[in-house]
């Protein structure tokens, strides 16, 4: 974004809710953690991988998507990339 | 009117819903009005009188498909386009959501620059397509 006022304004206003994005990891952590059922858990997923990437965190959503991926085709891959995605999650919010 | 102004955005995730409000609203200077759910769209339909939809597929309750078939009942729908906007990727998924009905799908993540463009385009194509 230019770095006009107006420039600066917008990105002022996109830094505020990528942040309320960065907070709110925790909770979607704690909703992945909680999920009970294949369903649950790729809900939690698809919210993600479909925020991720727009607030410009490419390779979370990316982790998310694999991981969505592998809950839908049922493979062994699954807990690995959630552990991973874990971490991922753990280290953007700092 | 000749101009995208009023655009409906239906999303169960908050974090997305802002971010469809910075890029469709702060940066596209559209009028924008947020729905949580399919209902809530059911029920701001006919107040707001969207130009165009912007409509989730995964969602609790009443999933985007299932919102996109009641919302057609409602007069107020008559010629304006319904774009989905998925995380799914695959291409014989995509298909399958345009049976629905809808004028076009959005991939999530989208770029909140260039969206405001983009559903510009759907709605210029859109127009006078009847739901």
């Amino acid at each position: 974004m230019a770095s006009s006022p107006e420039g600066n304004d917008l990105t002022a206003r996109f830094e505020v809710i990528r942040r309320q994005f960065v907070a709110g990891l925790a909770e979607r952590g704690r909703a992945l953690d909680e999920a009970h059922t294949p369903q649950q858990l790729q809900a939690v997923l698809h919210r993600l991988a479909g925020a991720a990437g727009a607030f410009g965190y490419d390779t979370l959503g990316s982790m998310a998507r694999q991981a969505l991926q592998a809950s839908e085709a049922d493979d062994g891959r699954l807990a690995r990339l959630l552990v991973e995605l874990r971490s991922e999650m753990r280290r953007i919010a700092g | 009117m000749n101009r995208l102004v009023r655009v409906m955005c239906v999303e169960d995730d908050p974090d997305i819903r802002m971010i469809l409000e910075f890029s469709l609203q702060q940066l596209g200077g559209y009028e924008v009005c947020l729905c949580a759910s399919g209902y809530e769209a059911l029920d701001q339909l006919s107040q707001f009188k969207p130009q165009l939809v912007l409509l989730d597929v995964m969602m609790p309750g009443l999933d985007g498909p299932q919102t996109l078939e009641r919302l057609r009942e409602l007069p107020d729908l008559r010629g304006v386009p319904v774009v989905f906007l998925t995380a799914k990727a695959m291409t014989n998924e995509l298909e399958a959501l345009l049976v629905h009905g809808a004028t076009g799908i959005i991939v999530k993540p989208f770029d909140p620059v260039s969206l405001p463009k983009d559903i510009c385009i759907y709605w210029e194509h859109g127009r006078g397509i009847q739901p």
